[in-house]
């Protein structure tokens, strides 16, 4: 093979590629760790070097996997926030090589973003949990809190940094609070915000049969409420 | 020369860079990251500048601090020359094991010819092609999915994590396992071929043999032209064509040594220099 066959070989794979490139795009979106670029970009920039994932192993959180997928193999993603969340330290992002990971502060952090489930969260169901709101990172100013006569009804607004916290101390044992990717979140979130407006608008009957008849099943099978607590 | 000076130098630097790279298992943040881009002490990342030249490409962007990074290895190895693959690259070792164990001289005939009409190395074609499918599909192809220096250190991490019950995919580990065992099963059939013309990496350093202070040379002393060094050269350096301008410059060169070692005047002639 000389070098007009090989150049026009990879000139047609090139172009093959090219065409390959929408079903690329379409991968699954993932929850980065903190200073991601933006999905595409961050893409390029990543080599699965691996520093991030062992900078975080080595703090002992072990947030972070490598990603399956024809896109996505390789990089970096926070895999289970149940168990092990990410605790936004931003020692990952500070020392990234290839700086797919931006070394930013705490508050510009946009990871993901966290929904509790209103149908599973104690606080929305007349008990006084509050558990994420203790254990998010920015407290205050990432929750927004409705007090009522079914008690202080906690609302997660969109300063959330998608770190998990909130997640893995969530006593309910479905978690009643989730991250997900924005984009799933911006899908979902005027459906969301019409049920919080349905839900702070309810007589006391209709708000005790949603509690009781239809919420409390689901919280009991949800189950492991003791067992799970402050693990 | 009975005892192999070189041979054991360069399996002491590479089993002391992976030993120290394998510390971050055990949470020691000496040697954070792989061979393709690390984070040394907390204090100082590396970027393998073929990466580099990679992840600037595919996404279309300079990063100064990533420049920097790779300027660093970059300056390494302008000083040393292509060192990278005789004494760090944990494929040395492994592709030398399965020379070892190979029993029988099974090897097809190479699937590129050398040179062609032009006399380009395929070696920097595929390089270049690679860069040009990196910046194509805008990922950086080879080192986030093929490079085998990625896929052994990602199949150490991920499988460690896998087994110690941290968050891991599966998928991940099998897929580089395999990958991995591409990269060892053209080793078995095609003996020295990857080292020798395809590997990007390799070919990157090599640039930088023309210029470096660290090379092998003829020094005085009259060669016997055994050939004995040609012979066990891995990467297929033709070294005799040398002895009339004494500094051998050729990109293939890895510094192994193994040239030096095998040399009938026990080493006399042929030597390692450092110096302008």
């Amino acid at each position: 093979m000389n070098r007009r066959e090989f150049l026009k070989a990879t000139f047609s794979l090139g172009v093959l590629l090219a065409g390959c490139r929408p079903r690329f795009a379409e991968a699954e979106e993932l929850i980065r760790p903190p200073g991601a670029l933006p999905e595409g970009q961050f893409r390029a920039t990543c080599i699965g070097c691996g520093v991030c994932l062992n900078l975080c192993h080595t703090l002992k959180y072990n947030s972070i996997a490598l990603a399956r997928g024809w896109r996505n193999f390789g990089t970096p993603f926070i895999k289970d926030m149940r168990d092990y969340p990410c605790t936004l330290c931003m020692e990952c992002p500070k020392f990234c090589p290839t700086r797919a990971l931006q070394p930013i502060l705490i508050e510009e952090a946009r990871m993901g973003m966290a929904m509790i489930n209103l149908t599973l969260c104690l606080g929305w169901n007349g008990d006084v949990c509050l558990s994420c709101s203790k254990a998010c990172p920015l407290g205050a100013i990432i929750f927004d809190f409705h007090p009522s006569d079914w008690g202080n009804q906690p609302l997660i607004n969109e300063k959330c940094k998608g770190c998990g916290l909130c997640l893995k101390h969530c006593p309910v044992g479905l978690p009643a609070v989730n991250v997900l990717t924005w984009k799933t979140y911006e899908q979902q979130r005027s459906g969301y915000r019409s049920q919080v407006q349905r839900v702070l608008q309810m007589n006391l009957e209709e708000r005790y049969s949603w509690v009781y008849d239809q919420n409390m099943p689901q919280i009991l099978q949800a189950g492991r409420i003791l067992e799970r607590e402050f693990r | 020369m009975s005892f192999a000076k070189f041979t054991f130098a360069r399996r002491m630097v590479l089993f002391g860079i992976l030993g120290l790279f394998l510390l971050q298992l055990f949470r020691v943040q000496w040697f954070i990251g792989g061979l393709t881009g690390s984070l040394l002490f907390r204090w100082v990342n590396l970027l393998d500048v073929f990466a580099f030249a990679e992840i600037s490409l595919a996404s279309r962007s300079l990063t100064w601090s990533a420049f920097y990074s790779a300027a660093l290895i970059l300056g390494f190895y302008l000083i040393l020359g292509r060192v990278f693959c005789g004494w760090a690259c944990p494929l040395d070792l492994i592709f030398m094991l399965i020379n070892r164990i190979k029993k029988f001289p099974l090897s097809f005939p190479s699937p590129l010819r050398e040179g062609g009409r032009v006399g380009v190395r395929p070696g920097s074609l595929v390089a270049l092609g690679i860069l040009l499918i990196s910046s194509t599909i805008q990922i950086p192809f080879f080192t986030a999915y093929l490079s085998p220096i990625t896929n052994c250190y990602r199949t150490l991490f991920s499988g460690f994590f896998w087994a110690a019950g941290f968050p891991a995919e599966l998928a991940v580990i099998g897929a580089s396992a395999l990958i991995l065992l591409g990269f060892l099963l053209g080793e078995f059939f095609w003996p020295h071929y990857w080292c020798q013309h395809l590997c990007p990496v390799g070919k990157t350093y090599g640039l930088f043999n023309r210029v470096s202070l660290l090379r092998l040379e003829f020094t005085s002393g009259e060669c016997l032209s055994c050939s004995q060094c040609e012979r066990v050269c891995y990467l297929g350096v033709k070294i005799l064509p040398f002895s009339a301008q004494k500094k051998i410059r050729d990109s293939s060169c890895i510094l192994c040594g193994r040239c030096v070692e095998a040399c009938a005047a026990q080493g006399k002639i042929l030597k390692m220099r450092f110096g302008p």
